[in-house]
């Protein structure tokens, strides 16, 4: 019984630890897959939000004077509920059109690390992330190349992990009921194949304990260990030795 | 005694039929739970690349729009396909791209991957009739269809397949990781078999013979500690049962009867007198086997990325170049082994193999954790230190144990014991190693290790008696002339220095510092490090044992050692020049076999070459001097390959030492071939 305890106990240890790396390493893979997903969807909205900024812009128009920018944001929101913000700034940093969640700067003022990261991506998307959010930006950039400032779109992480801890608790359940059904069918195999070794320990303890009784049990004698047979001749000469002595005392 | 049809289970029957049953709940268990998790992360997934899709295929139209605003007819536009190339390129999930007229005729298309070209993509041609942005599945596929309005009419639509098994591919990037953490837990589960076997069953059964050996040599004066009471401990009662009774006896018959009595008593008998029994020892190999497997398990856990680490909390300012810089705790690492390996036969002798064993993996997983937590560079070099000098003892401690428990005929059987409870335990480490650092970080993969190592010294402290080895003597200290004399000895040095030296180079500096680099700066993750790093270890494991048999069948030491530094050698060089996957794995299995020719051989051609070098100062002293020399190498690898790195890059240290290793080997070759070191006596 004890060890079939341990060893169970040892099994089970290394299914949870198999199992919980089986989880995670899906978890972290989902969420990799889950977050370049979105994020390409979002950088697909916001590039196309650029371009049609920069067809007004290469007319000759600043950003700030282009009227369509709020429509354009106001459509946004209106399309994609899942978007926290969308924000219009300038080359400086100027916020001139936003709608959504406030900005954690203020009203009127783009985040630093928005203005640094949309000077250095030379027309591409760029990314950043805070605490609560996912941002994707990209420059607004004119037909003479000068930077005019550019679009920055906020979507929220909860759905992103929610999503996540949604298939994580999903995974937590099904491998609860995998464990318990690999556990018990290891227990019983371990069980299964302990049993003769059990039995075999049994035979030589009542054959053990035999050696001394006056009136053996008609107890198999049922052992492999080949020592068995000179330590039972030993046992039995030594006792009848000592009853010959007690005899003679007596 | 044995009754037909009931043969008593042999303990490999036993560990293989429980093995067996372990093994397959598990492997079903982590199958059916990776099928699962595929399911569910389809389930999820397929929305969110639906909603992509509807996103790509709105902003093509958006984009085909503004030229059709300008009444330019859609069939005329150019530089469509390439746009739409573009458009596949950047996003893999889409399987094709179209845009039809409104009678569905394909006016452009892109195709992903190798799909047949002009095969028929009918959904395209029925776009028209699908609802705008409403997705229509087909077998493998999901298909959207965006309409091109134009002053109300509908003048074309854009077209998109999602590839379904896009997220099964995707995902099929993890079951490489998966697969092989799987194998390791196969590996755990089959050592924790044999481990919990050895220890209990293998350990009574080894008792239960001594004892009765002893008792049927007339011996009644022995007991057996039993621990706790399980079949086998209570077969244990009844034989100390037995033995109790027999000398309660003896005692009575003694202190009543004739001396003539007792005389005849005693005649080839030993009793317990005055109730003092002689406790039954069996000290077998096998005990320290398990306890080493998760220690080595532990704390190589961090091999695949510990330069990267270091790199990490590299600090400029300290004024070292950086490559050296993460090349000292790795040569510092060796130094603080080489401060605690030679007292373990001192400590031994006065607190025991398990107190000792404790006292070196206690530090070792203090270490580990304070690594983990460790600010700076110069806090990591102290922490290393700690735990080298914990991990030294250790490995000091389990050869002594197993020099100590070996009859002189069996002695190499003893260290293969060592051999492969490292080399599994390195395997095991290398490859989850990687894997967990990748997606727990390194701080918490150094904890992992932590916790691996206070694994094994539950089983220490659980299954080793606590005054085994106590008193024990381990080899008699030799005189300083005796000790140092070897040192003087050019033939010696020579030899050192041209196989051994460079072995340890190849190892320290090239695999275990030079190799995490590379392979990080061509863009391999933690996981793929690891599984690249783990080809080494398992190529030793196999073929030590083969250089061994070879080298002993044959007696050729010198011509595997040649090859061997030969193979090291190709192996660098083929590595720094690669950067896909095959050949950098050939690379290191090349280096693998390499070190396994070079390794053993060594050690077994030392009283061949050396023979008068050991009449005169002993085999002990010239062991110990060939391993102070590796020692010295492995101090010097990593020093050595980080100084050429500072100088000349990755590539240029890697092939520095790849032409180096040649170099060393051909002169080796030269004095073999010319006599000066294997010169016969």
């Amino acid at each position: 019984m004890r060890l079939l305890v341990i060893l169970n106990a040892a099994f089970l240890c290394a299914f949870a630890v198999t199992m919980a790396l089986m989880i995670l390493l899906n978890q972290q893979k989902f969420a990799d897959i889950l977050r370049g997903l979105d994020d390409s969807r979002v950088s697909v909205v916001t590039l196309d939000t650029s371009r049609r900024l920069r067809q007004a812009v290469d007319l000759g128009l600043p950003l700030k004077n282009i009227a369509e920018s709020r429509s354009i944001v106001d459509a946004l929101i209106a399309d994609y509920p899942e978007l926290q913000s969308v924000s219009i700034f300038d080359a400086g940093g100027h916020v001139l059109v936003h709608r959504g969640n406030e900005l954690d700067s203020g009203r009127n003022e783009a985040p630093a690390v928005w203005i640094s990261d949309n000077r250095a991506a030379e027309g591409e998307v760029w990314r950043i992330e805070d605490p609560e959010s996912f941002i994707v930006g990209a420059p607004v950039v004119n037909n003479f190349g000068k930077l005019e400032g550019g679009v920055a779109v906020r979507y929220s992480k909860v759905r992103h992990s929610s999503i996540v801890s949604g298939l994580t608790n999903e995974l937590l359940e099904s491998a609860a009921i995998i464990f318990l059904a690999s556990g018990l069918l290891a227990v019983l195999g371990t069980a299964a194949a302990l049993w003769r070794l059990a039995r075999t320990a049994r035979y030589l303890r009542q054959s053990v304990e035999n050696l001394l009784k006056p009136d053996p049990d008609d107890a198999p004698a049922d052992t492999t260990l080949v020592e068995f047979a000179g330590y039972s001749a030993s046992v039995r000469e030594t006792a009848a030795t000592l009853a010959a002595a007690e005899g003679r005392a007596r | 005694m044995t009754r037909g049809g009931r043969q008593a289970p042999t303990l490999a029957g036993l560990g293989l039929r429980i093995g067996f049953v372990a093994v397959a709940a598990l492997v079903v268990a982590n199958a059916l739970l990776a099928w699962v998790a595929l399911g569910a992360v389809e389930k999820r997934l397929e929305p969110v690349i639906q909603d992509k899709a509807r996103v790509l295929a709105r902003s093509i139209a958006n984009d085909l729009y503004k030229a059709v605003r300008l009444d330019i007819p859609l069939d005329s536009l150019r530089g469509v396909d390439a746009f739409l190339d573009n458009l596949l390129t950047d996003h893999p999930e889409i399987a094709y791209l179209a845009v039809t007229d409104p009678k569905g005729r394909m006016l452009f298309s892109a195709k992903a991957g190798n799909g047949a070209e002009g095969a028929a993509l009918p959904f395209a041609a029925n776009a028209g009739e699908a609802r705008a942005g409403m997705f229509v599945s087909s077998g493998f596929e999901y298909n959207i269809a965006y309409p091109l309005v134009h002053d109300g009419n509908r003048i074309g639509h854009a077209t998109i397949r999602i590839d379904r098994r896009y997220v099964r591919n995707t995902m099929g990037g993890i079951f490489t990781d998966i697969g092989i953490s799987l194998c390791v837990a196969v590996l755990i589960v089959l050592e924790l078999t044999l481990l919990v076997l050895s220890l209990t069953v293998a350990r009574s059964t080894g008792l239960m013979r001594r004892f009765m050996h002893a008792v049927s040599e007339g011996d009644f004066s022995a007991s057996i500690a039993a621990r706790g009471q399980d079949d086998l401990g209570r077969v244990i009662d009844a034989m100390n049962g037995i033995n109790a009774e027999i000398n309660r006896r003896f005692r009575a018959v003694a202190s009543g009867g004739s001396a003539a009595a007792l005389e005849r008593l005693r005649e080839g008998r030993v009793f317990a007198e005055g109730d003092a029994y002689r406790p039954v020892q069996v000290l077998r190999a096998g005990d320290v086997q398990y306890p080493l497997f998760f220690f080595i398990f532990g704390v190589e856990l961090s091999r695949p990325f510990f330069p990267l680490f270091v790199r990490d909390l590299y600090d400029p300012s300290l004024g070292i170049d950086a490559s050296i810089a993460i090349a000292t705790p790795m040569s510092v690492w060796v130094i603080a082994m080489l401060f605690t390996t030679p007292i373990a036969p001192a400590l031994i002798r006065r607190l025991g193999t398990r107190n000792t064993l404790l006292m070196g993996m206690a530090p070792t997983s203090v270490g580990l954790v304070a690594t983990a937590f460790a600010t700076g560079f110069i806090e990591l070099i102290g922490w290393r230190c700690l735990t080298a000098a914990g991990f030294g003892l250790v490995t000091a401690v389990i050869l002594v144990r197993l020099a100590m428990t070996a009859p002189e005929r069996r002695r190499a059987l003893n260290i293969g014991v060592f051999v492969t409870a490292t080399g599994g335990g390195s395997v095991c480490a290398t490859a989850i190693g990687g894997i967990l650092a990748e997606h727990l970080g390194y701080e918490n993969t150094f904890i992992v290790g932590a916790a691996i190592v206070f694994v094994a010294i539950s089983i220490a402290f659980g299954f080793l008696s606590p005054d085994e080895g106590m008193g024990a003597r381990v080899g008699a200290p030799a005189s300083r002339r005796r000790r140092f004399g070897i040192y003087g000895n050019a033939r010696f040095m020579a030899f050192m220095a041209l196989s051994a030296l460079p072995s340890r180079i190849v190892l320290t500096g090239f695999l275990f510092f030079l190799v995490p680099l590379y392979l990080d700066s061509i863009g391999f993750g933690g996981a793929a490090i690891g599984r690249t790093m783990m080809i080494y270890f398992l190529v030793l494991l196999v073929m030590n044992q083969a250089a061994a048999l070879i080298a002993d069948r044959f007696q050729n030491h010198g011509v595997l050692i040649l090859a061997g530094g030969v193979s090291a050698a190709a192996g660098c060089l083929l590595f720094v020049s690669t950067v896909d996957s095959l050949p950098l794995a050939c690379g290191i299995a090349l280096i693998g076999i390499g070190q396994s020719f070079v390794m053993t051989p060594q050690v077994a051609a030392l009283p061949t070459y050396f023979r008068n070098e050991t009449e005169a100062f002993g085999t002990g002293t010239v062991t110990v001097a060939f391993r102070v020399v590796e020692r010295a190498g492995s101090i010097a690898g990593p020093l050595l390959a980080g100084a050429i790195v500072a100088a000349a890059g990755l590539e240029r240290a890697g092939v520095l030492i790849g032409y180096g290793t040649f170099v060393t080997t051909a002169l080796l070759a030269l004095f073999l071939a010319t006599g000066v070191i294997s010169r016969r006596h």
